[in-house]
């Protein structure tokens, strides 16, 4: 039952970050919160990967590639951060907001 | 196959990584013409597989007769982009990563098409992400800021439940390769539900289903309009492919289920769409929305995917209305960035008697978004009316009723911008369609297209459908 | 020979070359008017070959394999008919427009929908199969669309309705481009209903094709007479022959469409777009007379569908024929007396499936759809010959003109007799055929507004005539006559509506004699009628004399008004009088259904995205940002993570959210924030809700 709990652990992750996703303004706490999220995903994946004979090594494979699906976006992310505070001076994703209606 | 494929990679992968470094290294300007040979060399590559299936990879990669289609319209969507922008991006600064990222994207749309086993799904579906954003925010000004940051930012969300819906899924099928599912144990039919609405929400949000689309009409009708040709014509293509890839086999599980999320997301998602697109007075936002409707009547086509008696009709409606759909949208977003280097705003007031300075232009633009509101004989009506409308008529009259009446709605913002393009006075300077206007020639094929496959060619589409 | 084909095909081709001969000026109008001629041409031999044969023609090849979509026409007396009647009513406006359009710098765009638009009602005349038909039907509603506006630049000349009226708060013109929108808009809302029908048909019978919709009737109106739908599935069926037909409630496209120019509106309501919807149900009813017979189901259900037919129908002559009697723009009043006579039609067809003899009301309709061609599209030309004279749409500004345009007044009054069916005009015996099937089918309702409208049309068509050619001269015509402006008509405009005028007249005239024998071919062959049916022409006295009297009695009292002191010393007191002046108004402003519709869907539409709105804000904004997330952090700082949050509550914050929402313009655009945080809500909740769904549902 050991897989349960870490099925746990992941469900309150998740619940942290889309609370930190759905409040937070500044752009990288946002990215932090939904590398929070993500991370509750990647563990949810590896404990039902290991919860019996199934697709346990693929599944470990599966994290592997998805971790650097991560890292891409953490770093488009970055970037589009860097850009933004070059142009504003300011990572508030409140003042983006020209397009709207 | 296995060749075919490889050569894929090789030819798009190495020209794309290649690209930017040799243009930026060198000062060179190779970019456009190596990757305008590259995407046309990719026609009759995958142009090759037609009629064949198999599996590749051990097991990995499965070609089918669909799902060659579908990447044969990506590949001419993205031809076309590509030559529209020999112009358009001719003195961007990052015109050689644009490049770059139009292949690399490309060639992960292949995998998600052509995928058979998660692993193959996280990968492809993250090279085409991440590419996207970046080609969103390529032109490094405010309004890609906005429009590629709200892109991310919900796109790292989504791709998360994407890892939560596999993580699901996979738990329940025990296995990692995408296999037809017929009927679970009881106990895990909500893990499994659970796990494929994860999977809706991350393949929707690509979509742009409600309530998954926020960011799309910032993204449509903000970025650049060469941009959002190839990630509203090209790119899109991924979460369609991967509705039929990664979901389809799992329905027969959860049939009834599944057409109850689909009819009911596919209702409000046409709704929001026309609706919201009656009241925009910018054209390249009214696309948006209308991207949003359009991705509604896809819904209506993945809902009768759930009964045996209407789903060879679907797949035959998805797939034609894919042509239509890329067809028209990188013909229409091409047409509004040519509009816009020629100094007009996209407003529908900016754009007023457009069609009567640029006559060719505004005609096709014309015939594209006819065929979007279903015009007989364009290609459009076919699809739409005739296949995917009528694919859900055996099991929910109702639904086909409710598309039809979406489409009727449509009218109202589509007659607008017509009535703009020819019905208004043109303004009082000198512009004219020139021979190196190559916009208009992707316009010209994009119009010639939709009307010749529905003057009769329809036919022959669908038996390379089927 | 394969006539049938050519008559559509023809107008398309002179469409194509009107547009590739874009420079040769004169050469392309000329071109293009041929083709129209060559169609016309073409329509005779078709139906010259229809006659010859006993059966229907009935060639098709194969399109769309998949679908089993034909390419194919299927010509019976009553398509060759009709192919012809249009054929060369529109070469008639054709040559009229030859002189008439002169000089107007857009007349590529305008031969190009003139063909496709005659081309497009061929199809659909000529169509074997409802796909192939719902092409023509929809290139019609294009085509309309693009000629309304043709004007597009929209100055005030060219608007129809007062510059600056407004009913109910609701401004009571349309410039041209409005006028396009209305139109498509409003037949695009009947279409909704035609596709949705062609789907039903389709998936009970899997085939499109006309003759087999015919022949398979019992198995699609079977399934549905037994599941009590035949009744609404007939009426949306036909939702896109009221709306092309501009039949109550959707008759207000029609009466702004008088935008266009002249000849484009005698085409539209003499040739093509509203005879669609007649035609429509010419081709449908007998089919559905036909599912009668053979379902005893559907009997009542298709009972009431001719009820409802005819109470439109009815209804619409009536209320159309009102507002035409206060009308003062001359092509208006032919408007609302097309929307009136095709009332009729649609009277004569509803009346025609309540009464045993079928065919007899059938008749009715179509030999008066075939009479009101001719007479109105002679009206609409002569209009457009004396605006062009006057230069005012107005009759305030018209009369007298009778001395400088004779023809021009002999053409109008004997086209106006007609329209008001004095006999022994052709008018007279169509409408008269009419009344009499309306008294016979029992809707008593319909037969009185059939007799009343009789004496309506006669008010205002006399009214119209007095206005423009006869009483005194306005001073509009008197400057023009000072400057030698007043001038009959160039011959190449007269001819046309000339003919048609003598046309009404002369068959009118050997209508006793000839006319069982035209009806008797009009019906020869009909898809669906397969009774014997001999066609007679007899006069019922009593009902002679009702009709007579309202047509006579309409005459008089409108020389009465104009003519006699004591007329109009009523006419003047009807003016100053509150009540007659609060019901000119409500006549002049159209019952003020054009502003309704502007209230209560526009309104309307505001309204529910504000209601949208207002829960949204309340439910998400206020109830998620202002109570949830205070609420949350609150609960979370006394657990001891007060370090943790340290900005949550911040007064500045949660304002500036609230300013933020209530800024924005629109309501509906108010979903879309421009927020990424919004958007997320959104996303998460969205969730949530499908997620529920599925639990609830599961």
């Amino acid at each position: 039952m050991e897989a349960a709990w870490f099925l746990y652990v992941s469900a309150i992750l998740f619940a942290i970050g889309i609370y930190g996703l759905l409040t937070r303004r500044n752009m990288i706490r946002m990215l932090l919160s939904a590398e929070i999220i993500f991370n509750a995903a990647l563990l949810a994946f590896l404990s039902l990967a290991s919860l019996d004979a199934g697709y346990g090594p693929v599944g470990g494979a599966i994290v592997v590639i998805a971790i650097s699906l991560s890292a891409a976006e953490v770093g488009v992310i970055v970037s589009i951060a860097i850009m933004m505070f070059r142009m504003r001076r300011a990572l508030d994703v409140y003042e983006l907001r020209k397009f709207k209606g | 196959m296995e060749m075919v494929i490889w050569s894929l990679m090789v030819l798009l992968g190495g020209v794309g990584l290649v690209v930017p470094t040799l243009d930026y290294l060198k000062g060179t300007k190779v970019s456009p013409y190596l990757a305008l040979l590259a995407t046309a060399l990719a026609i009759p590559l995958v142009g090759s597989l037609i009629g064949r299936s198999g599996t590749l990879f051990d097991g990995t990669i499965r070609v089918s007769p669909l799902a060659t289609y579908l990447a044969l319209v990506a590949t001419v969507g993205a031809f076309l982009v590509t030559v529209a922008s020999m112009v358009q991006a001719r003195n961007w600064s990052t015109s050689p990563s644009l490049y770059s990222l139009l292949l690399l994207a490309l060639l992960g749309v292949y995998f998600v098409l052509y995928v058979n086993d998660a692993s193959v799904l996280v990968a492809a579906w993250a090279l085409v992400a991440v590419a996207s954003y970046v080609l969103v925010g390529i032109r490094k000004d405010e309004d890609s800021l906005e429009a590629t940051a709200k892109y991310a930012l919900m796109g790292v969300a989504s791709s998360s439940l994407l890892i939560f819906g596999i993580a699901l899924v996979l738990g329940v099928i025990r296995t990692s390769t995408f296999q037809v599912l017929n009927s679970v144990p009881l106990g895990v039919r909500t893990t499994l539900l659970l796990g494929i609405l994860m999977l809706v929400a991350a393949f929707g949000f690509k979509l742009g289903v409600v309530p998954f689309h926020g960011w799309l009409p910032d993204v449509y009708g903000g970025a650049h309009p060469l941009i959002v040709s190839f990630v509203a014509g090209v790119i899109k293509l991924i979460s369609i492919g991967a509705f039929l890839r990664v979901l389809q086999p799992l329905i027969p599980a959860v049939a009834d289920e599944w057409f109850i999320i689909m009819a009911f997301l596919s209702v409000i998602t046409m709704f929001y769409g026309n609706l919201a697109a009656l009241v925009q007075r910018n054209v390249q936002r009214m696309m948006a929305y209308s991207s949003i409707a359009q991705a509604g009547y896809f819904l209506i086509a993945f809902a009768a995917l759930a009964y045996a008696d209407s789903r060879s009709v679907a797949l035959q409606g998805i797939g034609l209305h894919v042509t239509t759909y890329v067809l028209a949208k990188v013909g229409i977003f091409v047409g509004l960035a040519y509009f816009a280097r020629k100094g007009f705003d996209l407003t529908l007031e900016g754009l007023s008697g457009v069609g009567r300075k640029l006559p060719l232009s505004g005609t096709f633009m014309a015939i594209l978004v006819l065929s979007l509101m279903g015009m007989p004989p364009l290609l459009g009506f076919w699809s739409k009316f005739m296949y995917i409308f009528y694919s859900v008529m055996n099991v929910a009259p109702w639904l086909a009723f409710l598309g039809i009446v979406n489409s009727g709605i449509s009218v109202g913002y589509y007659a607008q911008v017509i009535r703009y393009l020819f019905f208004a006075d043109p303004p009082e300077r000198e512009v004219r369609e020139v021979e190196s206007d190559l916009e208009v020639y992707v316009l010209t094929v994009t119009a010639v297209l939709t009307v010749l496959l529905g003057l009769g060619l329809v036919d022959a589409l669908v038996a390379a459908l089927s | 020979m394969e006539y049938a084909f050519l008559t559509w095909q023809i107008p398309y081709i002179g469409a194509i070359l009107a547009l590739l001969l874009n420079r040769a000026g004169k050469a392309r109008d000329v071109i293009a008017m041929l083709a129209i001629f060559g169609a016309a041409v073409a329509s005779t031999f078709t139906l010259q070959e229809v006659l010859a044969s006993e059966e229907a023609i009935h060639i098709s090849y194969p399109w769309i394999k998949s679908l089993g979509v034909t390419f194919g026409v299927y010509v019976d007396s009553l398509a060759a008919v009709m192919a012809l009647i249009v054929a060369w009513l529109s070469f008639l406006i054709a040559v009229y427009s030859l002189k008439y359009m002169e000089g107007d710098p857009g007349l590529t765009r305008y031969w190009f929908f003139f063909d496709f638009f005659v081309g497009s009602m061929l199809l659909l005349i000529l169509a074997d199969n409802l796909v192939l038909m719902f092409l023509g039907w929809e290139g019609t509603g294009l085509a309309s669309y693009a000629l309304i506006g043709h004007w597009y630049t929209d100055e005030d000349e060219r608007c129809v309705g007062d510059i600056g009226r407004k009913a109910l708060g609701v401004p009571m013109w349309f410039p041209p481009s409005h006028s396009g929108l209305r139109a498509i808009v409003f037949t695009r809302l009947g279409d909704v209903g035609f596709i949705a029908g062609i789907g039903a048909i389709y998936y009970f019978t899997h085939t499109f094709s006309i003759p087999q919709i015919a022949h398979m009737v019992g198995e699609w109106a079977g399934p549905l007479a037994h599941a009590g739908l035949l009744f609404p599935f007939l009426l949306i069926f036909s939702l896109g022959a009221f709306a092309k037909s501009a039949q109550f409630p959707f008759h207000e496209w029609l009466v702004t469409a008088m935008t266009g120019p002249t000849s484009v509106s005698a085409l539209i309501h003499a040739a093509t777009m509203v005879k669609a919807g007649v035609y429509f149900l010419l081709r449908f009813s007998p089919i559905f007379v036909l599912a009668a017979h053979e379902i005893p189901a559907a009997e009542p259900q298709v009972h009431a569908f001719f009820t409802t037919v005819a109470l439109i129908g009815g209804f619409t002559a009536f209320f159309m024929a009102t507002q035409a009697l206060v009308s003062r723009e001359l092509k208006l009043i032919l408007a609302f007396s097309t929307a009136s006579q095709l009332g009729y039609m649609f009277l004569a067809l509803g009346a025609a499936g309540l009464i045993t003899e079928f065919p007899m009301g059938f008749l009715a309709g179509f030999s008066h759809l075939m009479s009101h061609a001719i007479f109105k599209a002679a009206l609409f030309l002569v209009a457009g010959a004396v605006i062009h004279v006057v230069h005012s749409r107005y009759i305030d500004d018209m009369g007298g003109l009778w001395r400088a345009m004779k023809w021009s007044f002999l053409a109008m009054s004997l086209a106006a007799l007609s329209l008001m069916g004095v006999p022994p005009f052709m008018g007279f015996w169509t409408k008269d055929t009419i009344i009499e099937v309306a008294k016979e089918s029992g809707v008593f309702l319909g037969y009185l507004f059939g007799v009343v409208t009789a004496g309506l049309t006669a008010f205002y068509s006399t009214r119209m005539v007095i206005r423009t050619f006869l009483y005194e001269k306005s001073e509009n015509v008197i400057h023009a006559e000072e400057h030698h402006h007043l001038h009959e008509a160039h011959p190449l405009m007269l001819i046309p509506y000339l003919t048609l005028a003598l046309i009404s007249l002369l068959v009118g005239l050997v209508w006793p004699v000839y006319g069982p024998q035209i009806l008797g071919v009009m019906v020869s062959n009909v898809l669906g009628i397969h009774e014997e049916f001999h066609p007679h022409v007899e006069l019922n006295l009593g009902l002679l004399v009702t009709s007579l009297s309202m047509v006579f009695g309409g005459i008089l009292v409108a020389v009465g008004l104009y003519y006699t002191a004591g007329g109009r010393r009523a006419l003047k007191s009807m003016r100053e009088n509150p009540v007659g002046r609060a019901l000119h108004d409500f006549l002049y402003d159209r019952w003020y259904i054009n502003s309704i519709y502007y209230i209560v869907i526009v309104g309307g539409f505001a309204w529910l995205s504000r209601v949208i709105y207002r829960y949204f804000d309340s439910l998400i904004v206020d109830g998620f940002y202002h109570r949830f997330i205070p609420w949350l952090t609150e609960k979370l700082s006394v657990l001891g993570f007060k370090y943790f949050e340290t900005e949550v509550i911040d007064e500045t914050y949660h304002d500036r959210i609230v300013r933020l929402f209530r800024a924005f313009g629109s309501y509906v655009r108010r979903l879309q924030t421009g927020l990424i945080n919004q958007y997320l809500v959104t996303f998460f909740i969205g969730l949530l809700i499908v997620l529920f769904l599925l639990l609830w549902v599961g």
